[in-house]
């Protein structure tokens, strides 16, 4: 999808809205990635939190610190759905738009941690992994882009 | 003479010689000498076909020209083989001939034309193949647990007892959380409620009453209240609608028959001598 001229002294809004799988895990928190070219052609992207789990605050620079928490156990290979979102929504409009610099948008949502395929191996053939293997990770899933493409 | 022409007998070898004359011109050139590889006009002709389905036009000259030389090379080659008895010992040309024998085994099977009551019995004697997924219709109202916390449980029960109460004079839309999906459900199979909100739903959701809120009914995304409307039960689906399903599982059902019978009666050919093999290499090769 593309955006091209903003109407003048107005930001694009958008609305994020996901849900979990219902066999899967809980949701950390959605995010909107957005990209775009500054004044000297250079690539920027920055992340902004946009809806999070469990009443956290996300402060003024767009992040929540506070981690969702983990519920996973290595040892067992298993993890519970009792933190994190079952759905997360919200609207959200780009608070340092400018009309004149082209931009993409993209949504990412985060899942809660989970075991990482290294601990269902480990649990499963009974090894003890080698030190440093990631056990944990958090799933997350991406939407297509929305460029925003000035008209000159 | 006469007579003797009018006889059956002699008519009957007359034509005969007539039709074996006919015969072997007409089949001349088929049978080749051991020193010559014939491509009979039947063979061109085969090949252009081929090519011309393959490719959709007819080949050009040139092309023909190839498909003769290659069928040449490929005659050739299969007689050098067969010669050095290459197609003995191998895995796939025996089986490929297994598979030739059985397909011509089941050829007399694909034929069979079953009566309804042939496929009405078969539909009886093997109801849950052919059965419909029961399906239900009902409304629910979804309560978040990020949004209720360690309140869940009794949230969802103060709102059941309130839902009851009103019998129906609060609008379920109005009450519980957002839910992204849809809240109402029209003659769903549990298997589709299962995909959509989750297995353990799904296994509760026939043990519901009718016609009354009840619950809290847990899902993959929360705590559910569910209102259902109509509930219809797994039922036998008549002939009339299966009749496809019941026909090509009733001629498999034929088929495998056929098959053992066919294996029956040809392994009785044969003396059959299985060599006795020790425990320990068995395990060996496990």
């Amino acid at each position: 999808m593309v955006l091209c001229k903003a109407p003048a002294g107005k930001s694009p809004t958008f609305v994020a809205a996901a849900l979990k799988d219902p066999i899967g895990a809980n949701l950390d928190r959605v995010q909107i990635v957005k990209g775009w070219l500054d004044k000297t052609g250079k690539l920027q992207e920055r992340i902004y939190d946009v809806a999070v789990s469990g009443g956290r605050k996300i402060d003024a620079d767009s992040r929540c610190k506070i981690p969702v928490g983990s519920t996973v156990n290595v040892d067992n290979a298993t993890w519970t759905n009792t933190i994190g979102a079952p759905e997360l929504i919200a609207v959200w409009k780009d608070p340092s738009f400018d009309p004149v610099e082209r931009a993409f948008y993209y949504v990412r949502v985060l899942e809660i941690p989970t075991p990482r395929w290294t601990a269902y191996d480990a649990k499963r053939f009974g090894i003890k992994p080698l030190p440093g293997t990631m056990m944990s990770l958090q799933e997350r899933a991406y939407t297509s882009p929305i460029w925003y493409t000035p008209t000159k | 003479m006469k007579k003797v022409l009018r006889e059956p007998l002699v008519r009957f070898l007359f034509l005969g010689a007539v039709i074996f004359a006919a015969s072997s011109y007409m089949s001349r050139d088929r049978t080749d000498k051991p020193g010559e590889i014939v491509v009979t006009r039947g063979r061109i002709e085969a090949l252009a076909t081929g090519f011309t389905r393959t490719w959709q036009r007819p080949p050009t000259e040139q092309e023909m020209l190839g498909l003769v030389r290659d069928y040449a090379r490929e005659e050739a080659a299969y007689r050098a083989a067969m010669a050095q008895g290459l197609d003995r010992d191998d895995t796939v040309i025996r089986k490929r001939l297994r598979q030739k024998l059985e397909f011509l085994s089941e050829d007399l099977t694909a034929k069979l034309e079953p009566t309804d009551a042939d496929l009405e019995e078969y539909l009886r004697s093997h109801p849950r193949e052919f059965q419909a997924d029961p399906t239900f219709t009902f409304r629910h109202v979804y309560l978040n647990p990020d949004k209720h916390g360690t309140s869940l449980d009794s949230d969802a029960r103060s709102l059941l007892a309130q839902l009851q109460r009103a019998k129906g004079k609060i609008d379920f839309n109005s009450v519980g959380d957002l839910f992204l999906l849809q809240d109402q459900f029209e003659k769903v199979s549990l298997s589709e409620v299962s995909h959509v909100l989750g297995t353990s739903f799904a296994n509760s959701l026939p043990g519901l009453p009718i016609a009354q809120w009840s619950g809290p009914v847990k899902s993959g995304y929360g705590m559910h209240l569910v209102f259902v409307t109509e509930s219809n039960n797994a039922q036998l689906r008549p002939l009339v609608e299966v009749r496809n399903d019941v026909l090509r599982e009733w001629r498999d059902v034929k088929r495998l028959e056929a098959l053992d019978n066919y294996y029956a009666k040809l392994l009785r050919r044969y003396d059959l001598k299985i060599e006795p093999v020790s425990e320990t290499k068995l395990a060996e090769a496990r």
